[in-house]
């Protein structure tokens, strides 16, 4: 059972980082287009900026989960020392609870203010995209992480620091 | 004030205790609104929610992942080891030479390249070998590594001036064209220390075999394509032909392009450089939303102008309070990492530099702005090799293992003394870090 969950979440995060690498190419081949255009062809890309914030905020939240699950947001180790490898693993514990408290909390406003670009309607500037599902998107994905990292911390604590 | 400081406090607290700096940031911002707010939730937590939405949608942020990817890809093609061929080729038969090849190829790195570690790391791999098979002391090899690769915060383009640019509301252009001068002074300054060490102590390096003018020429030749690059990124940025976002798109597919054509091109290597650059920026981002809530929460507590009224009212003059502020940066930056140190402490420092008024006229806050952020990104420079923590001594540790630490800080000293004659050099002369973005105002434009 383990295995097969363990299966996917690896599966999944390949998909998504993939995915978000996509994002990333297709960033750099619009702002290349959007330069090329205006002075080539005297004719920048109609809805160039609505692309880009799409196609960056696709980049980031796509890679955002497999950071956040791995650990690897950017910290300070300065103070390291002073913690026993049992101290540290508890920390790390406590630090995965407020790092999961706040995720869930930003994910419920982040639904909320999705719910209000539906309701409103509100669009992107130039090419009149409704924002809400990406917004929903966002939502999603800080809960969804805000969630593993909440039961990783669970499987973790119930192994014990002896790992 | 006291509110902010208690978050500040706190916020220290939290990332000495490991928590992530955005998470830590963010949440004392978040909650620190709603403290400011009366308690109501939906008055703090709405806000952070937009930081998340606003950060993340910055169409002008696209120079972060596509700056991190270009750098990416130039540490993939070898290009580092051309640069310090042709650096060799042009100054390796002077005594001391290789050192000084080091330094200039680590200021061709910084060129195309925003991280200091990544150009202390990838530097520290191509010049250490031939240094060491020359006899050169591992202080001196060592030690211009170390010191040559901070380069790469200042020489654009600079991620840790792009975090600047995006905390202070300035633009990352002139940000980028402010850096160049002082940049240059940097290589000039760290060439005379190299020229200092071996005037005192010939044999510490000694000089390299000349080549033959043939070789010269191919090795110069070789570089030819990365220095267009950069010329056309700072051109275009500095001719407002286009922003830094597009600048670094534009740098990033040059590099794609170069790279094929120069048979160093391969797919593996594009997609480890792009897995790479999404979970870098993805660490960057979090930091930048999480600096963005507590940048409101600080300004909506009045912190700045609170701190404005502290020091005016205590009589200090501007410069006492420049001094003061590198003073502090210059104590942190000796235990603090340069990133966390700058976004943790800008939100605090840079509104109350802004109303001090160093200038006159109408730009006085954004000249001040970004002369601030040259200064403070020199300082980051010096506290990346400064003892105890100085980071890109560590780099170099992993490295050559068989070098204490305490040879590379010891070689590192003459570097260290010259920065801090450019950090004088720049609080005196600002016109130096102003010359190149304001003469770009002065043309108006968008």
């Amino acid at each position: 059972m383990m295995q097969i969950f363990r299966r996917a979440g690896q599966w999944l995060a390949r998909l998504f980082l993939t995915i978000s690498a996509l994002c990333l190419m297709a960033l750099m081949v619009l702002t290349v287009l959007e330069v090329i255009g205006r002075y080539g062809f005297n004719a920048p890309i109609f809805g160039r900026q609505d692309l880009a914030q799409i196609l960056l905020a696709l980049t980031i939240f796509l890679a955002f989960p497999i950071v956040t699950l791995r650990g690897e947001q950017i910290d300070v180790d300065l103070l390291d020392r002073l913690f026993s490898a049992r101290a540290a693993f508890w920390r790390d514990r406590l630090i995965a609870l407020m790092t999961s408290v706040a995720l869930l909390t930003m994910g419920y406003w982040l639904f909320l203010r999705a719910e209000k670009f539906l309701n409103r309607g509100i669009t992107t500037e130039m090419l009149f995209l409704p924002k809400y599902p990406l917004i929903y998107f966002i939502a999603a994905v800080v809960t969804i992480t805000g969630i593993a990292v909440a039961l990783h911390c669970v499987a973790r604590s119930v192994k014990g620091p002896k790992d | 004030m006291t509110i902010s400081l208690i978050a500040f406090a706190i916020v220290i607290g939290l990332v000495l205790f490991r928590v992530p700096i955005g998470i830590a940031m963010g949440t004392v911002g978040a909650i620190g609104f709603v403290i400011l707010r009366g308690g109501r939730w939906s008055a703090g937590l709405g806000p952070a929610a937009d930081s998340i939405l606003d950060v993340t949608q910055n169409d002008a942020l696209s120079v972060i992942p596509l700056f991190i990817f270009m750098g990416m890809l130039i540490a993939q093609s070898g290009m580092a080891h051309d640069l310090y061929r042709a650096a060799y080729a042009i100054v390796g038969r002077l005594p001391g030479g290789l050192a000084m090849s080091t330094i200039l190829a680590c200021g061709g790195f910084s060129a195309v390249s925003g991280s200091s570690l990544a150009t202390a790391a990838t530097m520290s791999q191509v010049a250490l070998p031939s240094m060491r098979k020359f006899g050169y002391h591992d202080s001196l090899s060592t030690a211009s590594v170390a010191a040559g690769g901070t380069l790469g915060i200042l020489i654009p383009p600079s991620i840790i001036l792009i975090i600047y640019g995006f905390l202070t509301s300035q633009s990352i252009g002139k940000l980028f064209l402010a850096g160049i001068l002082p940049g240059i002074l940097g290589v000039f300054l760290y060439l005379c220390a190299v020229a200092f060490v071996v005037w005192r102590k010939p044999e510490a390096g000694p000089a390299g075999t000349p080549m033959s003018a043939q070789e010269t020429r191919q090795s110069v030749v070789r570089v030819v394509p990365i220095l267009l690059l950069f010329t056309l990124i700072i051109g275009g940025i500095y001719g407002q032909i286009f922003t830094a976002d597009e600048a670094a798109g534009v740098g990033a597919f040059g590099t794609i392009l170069i790279s094929i054509a120069i048979k160093r091109f391969s797919w593996n290597g594009l997609i480890d450089a792009l897995s790479q650059t999404v979970k870098t920026s993805v660490g960057l981002f979090v930091l930048l939303i999480g600096a963005d809530i507590f940048n409101r929460f600080v300004s909506r507590a009045g912190l700045p102008e609170d701190l404005l009224n502290l020091v005016q009212g205590a009589g200090f003059e501007p410069f006492t309070v420049l001094a003061l502020i590198v003073l502090i940066y210059l104590l942190l930056g000796t235990v603090f990492e340069s990133l966390s140190m700058i976004t943790l402490t800008v939100p605090v420092f840079a509104p109350l530099i802004a109303s001090l008024g160093f200038f006159e006229g109408d730009f006085s806050g954004e000249m001040s702005l970004i002369w601030f952020g040259i200064i403070i990104v020199v300082v980051t420079e010096i506290s990346l090799i400064t003892p105890p923590i100085g980071l890109n001594v560590f780099i170099l540790r992993s490295v050559v293992k068989d070098v204490s630490a305490q040879t590379i800080f010891k070689g590192v000293t003459p570097f260290w003394a010259v920065d801090i004659v450019r950090l004088f050099i720049l609080i005196t002369l600002p016109f130096f870090a102003l010359m190149l973005p304001m003469g770009v105002v002065s043309f108006g434009g968008p």
